[in-house]
């Protein structure tokens, strides 16, 4: 009941604002009027709209094609021209092969000149070289370990085998324990350096 | 669809509902009314040269509300542009309210003016939810159609809506009923 009564209240008073209101609206016909009036005139004055927008979109045109040629340029042309002598990339492998990571790194230090490539976020030559050179030294390492067990077992064979714990077993002591003692070897000794001692 | 309606019949239910359409761009308006007039020729241009037309989804009213709507909107935001442009640098004066101006507040009556003021005050959805259902007799499903918002959210701001008033109108009368006694015995304390 509450609620109703102040639904109630609420109504009169849009009531009463809606009567003010109506009062105060303006007269259907002025306003549409003055809307036919503002319609024929633009309409009068659309050729010139048209004739402006038809610009717009040739200028829109214009910018657009000229947008193109320069992202078209930025990642096409401005690249190769900036690396005019680039050498292919097996050129960079034997370069790193033959003068070794430390002389193709060398190269561009000394002539002072920044590679084109290294704005471009990309690896330089140098880096290319130098990594192509390391990969290549690792694989002969990696081939030559895998291959060495086999040709020294052929080489050396069984007999020269040693264990690889025998190192453990050796002590100071050994040399005494590798020969059989002789009788009187003190005393002739003592002899030898008792005539050297009276002479 | 509907087919499109002659301009002639178009004119005629404009002329039907116009009283009621410039009420709504009042509201629409924060209850100015050149601006609220000035909408409402935009609406009817908008109409003559097909920008808007009325394709029978819905009822007249509901369409021709809509249009008032999404028009006051982008006039408001053209309007507040204006402003910030020009007013760039200078200092603001703020905007006396209607309700404040005393030759205004002369011509009503202190309830109708409290509660216009009251109205102010609400949210902007609020404030449109509350003059559908009172003022034009729409119902929740035609509010929400104008608003553009669900049956929902018109039901909760409808409810927020009246909770507001009721408490903005209590607050004002309380406050109404202290100025009327300081008016009445200057001495006195409150």
């Amino acid at each position: 009941m509450g609620l109703n009564g102040e639904d109630k209240r609420i109504r009169a008073l849009f009531c009463e604002l809606k009567r003010e209101e109506e009062h105060a609206s303006p007269l259907f016909a002025k306003t549409w009027n003055i809307a036919e009036a503002e319609f024929h005139r633009s309409n009068f004055g659309r050729p010139r709209l048209q004739l402006s927008s038809n610009l717009l979109r040739f200028a829109t045109a214009i910018l657009l094609v000229s947008f193109v040629s320069l992202v078209l340029a930025a990642t096409v042309l401005l690249p190769r021209y900036l690396r005019p002598n680039r050498q292919p990339k097996h050129d960079y492998a034997k370069q790193g092969v033959a003068a070794g990571p430390l002389a193709a790194s060398e190269e561009p230090l000394r002539s002072g000149k920044v590679p084109a490539n290294r704005e471009s976020g990309k690896p330089t030559d140098r880096l290319v070289a130098i990594l192509r050179a390391v990969r290549v030294k690792k694989s002969q390492v990696a081939v030559a370990k895998r291959a060495r067990p086999v040709n020294q077992i052929k080489q050396s064979g069984l007999s020269e085998w040693q264990s690889p714990t025998a190192k453990l077993l050796r002590s100071a002591g050994d040399e005494l324990l590798r020969f059989v003692p002789q009788m009187n070897e003190s005393a002739e000794e003592m002899k030898k350096f008792l005539t050297n001692d009276l002479n | 669809m509907a087919p499109l309606m002659e301009i002639s019949e178009v004119k005629a239910e404009l002329e039907k509902h116009h009283s009621s359409g410039f009420g709504w761009a009042l509201s629409c308006c924060g209850r100015d009314p050149s601006e609220a007039e000035e909408v409402l020729q935009l609406v009817y241009l908008k109409i003559l040269d097909g920008r808007a037309r009325y394709g029978g989804e819905s009822s007249f009213k509901t369409w021709l509300f809509a249009v008032i709507r999404k028009t006051a909107a982008s006039e408001r935001r053209k309007n507040f542009l204006r402003k910030l442009i020009l007013n760039a640098g200078a200092e603001r004066v703020p905007r006396a309210s209607r309700t404040e101006d005393p030759a205004l507040a002369l011509e009503r009556s202190e309830t109708h003016a409290r509660f216009r003021h009251a109205l102010a005050q609400l949210p902007a959805r609020q404030q449109q939810t509350l003059h559908l259902v009172f003022y034009e007799d729409l119902s929740l499903q035609e509010t929400a159609d104008t608003i553009g918002i669900s049956v929902g959210a018109v039901r909760k701001h409808y409810g927020r809506a009246k909770a507001s008033l009721r408490d903005l109108l209590l607050e004002s009368e309380g406050n109404y009923g202290i100025e009327w006694r300081r008016q009445k015995n200057p001495s006195v304390v409150l």
